[in-house]
């Protein structure tokens, strides 16, 4: 079966500087993977260039065999790590755009994790808080039933009870065969969830393997080891 | 998806737009009272009325030429873009939903313009005038000229209605393209789009001299001249349309493959 989500030396340069250097992997279906880095390392560029935000300068990354364009689209759900909501719209007003524009998108699912959220569908988002407005971009992103979900710092910036309704709504709400791909440098809250861990330092991979394996082969924890290979 | 998108598109713009139409609206009845029951024409009250409808007004023009602006600006190219360029939708279907709706508000806010000004004008020519007279009046002043001019009465100011609409997309166009240029600078974005639509400028007025200058020699003496006076007014006005759509459709199709290209192969939302 196709990789859901292909790297071939994929290289991105701002000017004179460059944010990824000849990246390859691939992703698998049906895997939570960890996008591991210290900041500035090039996880969010590479999450942009899976979403088409930002064009390569070199190389290629394809999903499910496909350049990202409309199609990719349709089976990729993307949190940013921004709010990216206009503030004029009220959390009913969001739900309705998304089911308009989204045929994978689950209305009832959605609107019941608003209600258990707390949020009146008649608020709207300029009202809301900073910290509720990224619960209901994540709300909205993960009742998706999206192929691949690419999650760039869903936890960064959140208070730790904030951290545990988030990881506990993604492992709820993406289905088997979805793959997750979460970039993070909170590596402990999230070690738990993960499958597989890619580490990205200084726009270059320098792991990429299954949390199972680090453990067994480094007889240490992911975060242990990130902590060993990115100490300052 | 191209009409999901211009209703979001008039969802998000209609609830600044009305209300602004309601209040040009409402100046305009209060300064047609005002003058009708007025003996004197011109007391304190009145003047500022009169002051508040003019600036109003020209707050209208000015939000619509903004709004064309800063939607374009900050619903694709700002932080809404994440949104908006991750929708399962084309490049083009977003591009013509921001100009199609830009167009419409620009038209209406004509139209509104131009119903206030009757709301405050027929109220004062009716206590001059009957509407009887003032349409047999119309009347007159139409008769000769369907005698001259025929069906051309009609069929020039609709071929430069729709001249008017499509310059006002041409304008949209236009504007976009220098907003995609600016959005591939790393900073300064807005900056770089002035400086792009200054460039267009000049690229403009080259293109138009260097123009002249290679097909001036080779042109007959006067044969604009010469064209235009062996022709009729009416055709006269048909071919000066025909000239400026050839233009405008050119600007169009120039400025639209510019952001397209940008907004497809480079976009760079950092």
């Amino acid at each position: 079966m196709e990789p859901i989500l292909q790297c071939s030396s994929l290289t991105k340069r701002y000017g004179s500087k460059t944010a990824l250097d000849g990246v390859s992997f691939s992703l698998e279906r049906g895997r939570i993977v960890g996008l591991l880095g210290p900041n500035g390392s090039g996880k969010s560029t590479l999450i942009k260039l899976a979403n088409g935000l930002l064009t390569p300068s070199a190389g290629e990354i394809r999903i499910s065999g496909l350049l990202p364009g409309t199609e990719t689209h349709a089976m990729v759900s993307y949190l940013p790590e921004r709010t990216y909501l206009s503030d004029w719209m009220t959390a009913n007003d969001l739900l309705k755009f998304f089911d308009s524009f989204y045929e994978d998108f689950n209305l009832d699912k959605a609107a019941q994790m608003l209600t258990h959220l707390g949020i009146q569908p008649k608020d709207t988002l300029k009202t809301m808080s900073k910290g509720t407005k990224e619960k209901i971009q994540l709300v909205v992103v993960m009742s998706r039933e999206a192929e691949l979900y690419l999650l760039d710092e869903p936890i960064g910036g959140v208070d730790p009870a904030a951290r545990d309704y988030i990881l506990n709504t993604i492992l709820t709400n993406y289905s088997e065969n979805s793959t997750v791909l979460i970039s993070t440098h909170l590596i402990s809250d999230i070690e738990r969830v993960l499958d597989d861990v890619i580490f990205l330092n200084q726009g270059q991979i320098t792991l990429h393997k299954t949390v199972d394996d680090i453990r067994s082969e480094y007889g240490k924890s992911v975060d242990a080891l990130f902590r060993e290979v990115f100490a300052c | 998806m191209l009409s999901r998108l211009i209703g979001y598109e008039f969802k998000a713009t209609r609830r600044i737009f009305l209300p602004a139409y309601g209040v040009i609206l409402l100046l305009s009845i209060a300064n047609a009272v005002s003058l009708f029951f007025s003996s004197e024409r011109f007391t304190l009250p009145a003047g500022l009325l009169v002051t508040c409808y003019i600036l109003a007004l020209f707050g209208v023009g000015v939000l619509t030429f903004a709004y064309m602006i800063s939607r374009f600006y900050k619903n694709l190219l700002g932080d809404e873009g994440y949104l908006m360029f991750t929708l399962p939708a084309r490049t083009s279907e977003l591009i013509w939903s921001k100009c199609i709706v830009s167009t419409v508000w620009t038209v209406v806010t004509a139209i509104v313009s131009i119903i206030s000004l009757l709301c405050i004008g027929i109220p004062l020519l009716s206590a001059e005038t009957s509407f009887a007279e003032l349409w047999s009046q119309l009347g007159q002043l139409m008769s000769p000229l369907l005698r001259e001019y025929g069906a051309n009465v009609i069929a020039i100011p609709l071929e430069w209605l729709v001249l008017g609409i499509l310059s006002i997309i041409a304008s949209c166009l236009h504007i976009y393209a220098c907003l995609s240029i600016g959005s591939l600078a790393n900073k300064y974005r807005l900056g770089a789009a002035f400086l792009a639509y200054l460039g267009f400028s000049l690229a403009r007025q080259t293109i138009f001299s260097v123009s002249v200058a290679v097909i001036a020699p080779f042109a007959p003496e006067n044969w604009l001249d010469a064209l235009f006076s062996a022709q009729s007014t009416a055709v006269q006005l048909h071919l000066g349309g025909l000239a400026v759509l050839v233009y405008l459709l050119i600007s169009c199709a120039v400025n639209y493959a510019i952001s397209q290209y940008i907004l497809s192969r480079h976009l760079n939302l950092q």
